[in-house]
């Protein structure tokens, strides 16, 4: 009896003391911040033939101030590089002002969330793509499980020739929207296991029969599409024009949470989102995703309106005549930050001169 | 009130330790390996970090499960028992620390070789028979209710789970999901031989392994457990023997 409690004492005090050895060799670390920038809106000012006046509402979100809006110093942080075109013609920009700006109160929401299951081509993305699929999951919960009882939403997914939808340009997975913030929590789960997807991006085909749905089924005023995508459309469909048409002439804005491709169509997902009046989040710099869940927790004031965000107004001076109505200024602002952490954020904008 | 069962039952065990201490012997236990298997009844656990873990697979009711194997951790699981002779039959209890490890049977990406880890207390009673009581090795059947209980965590010190780029502590959510307490039934096959004894037991719930029942979480639906459970004798029936040849002389 007294060796039983002696080797019984033994062992529980082995583990008490490597508990408390290994407790004391752990380091304080200071996780590196994480940034979740992206554009609000971009608006035309003025313009003459050689020089551009446009303004953009941007967000940056910041983990270092509880994902809330950065309170770095915002006006000696951002910059639009210039550069040449193909014809000679030199582009320059200078930042005239920034300041923080409220956006309109726009109330409760119903939001369709759309994921894109094609194929992430890019070598460095498929490396990538179980925690850019892992981080697009916990970001989508995340804005579900925060959605204030009056927002309702729904969740979609995209893709043709795809192990999960076989032969589906849009799978909804459900009737209709609903404020069951838990509702799709196995659904989210479902498709970070397979790594890779194998399938086209019937993006404007989804889109339009996303934007019919929403139409017939939210029961908000305030509609809005999340299209989480890999910047790609390999698909047919309706036009770009006719879709942003149908989404303004319906007050549905469509907003982008996006990656990049180098054979994606890039513009036409900016010109989406900025002419509809959704925001655009460019997942650029984390190859992981890991800026999504940061999005996340602004993701519900962000479509509900009143949100703070920073407004700047920008000069675009070039060496020739060439703006003009119908010119398409589509650029990026990037943020300029201290680089120990090698983030480097983008903010991409559509404007075009009316 | 299954606890006032036990209470009785032990009650009995000291009533008849008055009259029978000759019958008693009390030794140590170790339970080196124990294959484990904690059902869930949806495919995906969800954690308070919106992250989620993969503990099944669609279609594929063979894999809905996740598998634990002996891991080094049960060279600890050790414990003291006490036995009561009414040959052939024997009442038994025993006081274990165990620790219990769970594999995800599921194989995605993120979530190779992450283990569910908890360690507990248990307290299993035991009744059994000698089918041949005068041999040297002594065949056995034995039957038994196990109590779980003062279950603890370690996985922040011990254990390597940890989904990569996600330092929530979920091995401790998993375990805050858990019921306090956790009563088994087993059944088991065994040998005596001379102070060793050598058992094999399978041992599942009886009560729900749930503290909550979620309508879009995965919930426990069962615990199965068999394990190799020895048995060193360091006093008791074997010294009395002695003692009662002397009386009789």
């Amino acid at each position: 009896m007294k060796y039983s409690a002696v080797i019984t004492n033994f062992t529980l005090t082995t583990i008490v003391i490597l508990s408390l050895l290994l407790n004391c060799c752990k380091k304080a670390e200071v996780p590196a911040p994480i940034l979740a920038p992206g554009t609000i809106s971009a608006e035309y000012i003025s313009h003459t033939p050689t020089e551009l006046k446009f303004k953009v509402r941007f967000f940056v979100l910041d983990s270092r101030n509880n994902n809330d809006l950065t309170e770095m110093d915002i006006a000696n942080s951002i910059y639009i590089d210039s550069f040449t075109d193909d014809f000679g013609t030199q582009f320059s920009y200078t930042l005239n002002s920034v300041k923080k700006v409220t956006t309109p109160l726009l109330g409760k929401a119903s939001t369709a969330v759309m994921w894109d299951l094609s194929e992430i081509e890019e070598d460095k993305y498929n490396w990538f793509g179980p925690q850019y699929m892992q981080n697009q999951e916990i970001a989508c919960r995340k804005f579900f499980k925060l959605s204030p009882p009056e927002n309702e939403f729904v969740f979609a997914a995209y893709s043709t020739n795809n192990y999960y939808i076989p032969n589906d340009t849009i799978n909804i997975f459900s009737n209709g929207f609903t404020n069951n913030t838990s509702f799709y929590d196995q659904r989210l789960a479902q498709f970070r296991n397979n790594t890779i997807y194998y399938g086209l991006t019937p993006v404007r085909q989804a889109l339009d029969t996303m934007l019919d749905f929403t139409i017939s089924k939210a029961k908000n005023a305030n509609k809005q599409i999340i299209a989480f995508t890999h910047s790609e459309d390999n698909m047919g469909g309706p036009y770009w024009n006719s879709i942003i048409q149908k989404a303004k002439g319906n007050n549905i804005p469509i907003n982008v949470v996006m990656n990049y491709q180098s054979d994606g169509n890039f513009p036409d997902y900016i010109k989406l989102a900025c002419s509809t009046g959704g925001f655009v989040f460019y997942v650029s710099n984390y190859l992981d995703g890991r800026s999504l869940p940061v999005l996340a927790s602004g993701l519900n004031n962000i479509v509900q309106g009143n949100f703070t965000c920073f407004e700047s107004e920008w000069t675009a001076n070039v060496s020739s005549e060439v703006f003009a109505p119908g010119f398409v200024e589509a650029s990026y602002i990037e943020l300029k930050i201290n680089n120990n952490y090698n983030l480097f954020p983008y903010m991409p904008f559509y404007v075009e001169i009316p | 009130m299954i606890k006032r069962q036990y209470l009785i039952i032990l009650l009995v065990v000291f009533l008849f330790n008055e009259g029978y201490a000759q019958k008693f012997d009390v030794g140590l236990t170790l339970n080196p390996s124990t294959f484990n298997r904690l059902g869930f009844d949806k495919p995906a656990i969800i954690f308070s970090d919106y992250s989620s873990a993969d503990v099944g697979i669609y279609g594929f009711s063979i894999y809905d499960f996740s598998y634990g194997y002996p891991t080094l951790y049960g060279l600890l699981n050790s414990g003291i028992y006490l036995r009561y002779h009414a040959k052939p039959f024997y009442l038994k209890t025993e006081l274990n620390y165990q620790t219990k490890a769970f594999r995800f049977s599921c194989k995605s990406y993120q979530f190779v070789k992450q283990f569910f880890y908890y360690s507990c207390i248990e307290v299993p009673l035991i009744a059994g028979i000698q089918f041949n009581p005068q041999h040297v090795i002594k065949y056995k059947l034995q039957v038994g209710v196990n109590t779980e209980i003062g279950k603890f965590d370690h996985a922040s010190i011990l254990s390597p789970f940890n989904i990569r780029g996600n330092h929530h502590d979920i091995n401790h959510e998993f375990l805050d999901r858990m019921s306090t307490v956790v009563y088994y039934y087993h059944l088991g096959i065994g040998f005596d031989y001379y102070g060793m004894s050598v058992d094999l037991r399978a041992e599942k719930n009886i009560n729900n392994l749930n503290k909550e029942l979620s309508d879009y979480n995965a919930n426990f639906t069962d615990a199965l457990m068999i394990r190799l459970a020895l048995g060193f004798r360091i006093s008791g029936h074997h010294l009395n023997k002695k003692t009662q040849q002397l009386n009789k002389e």
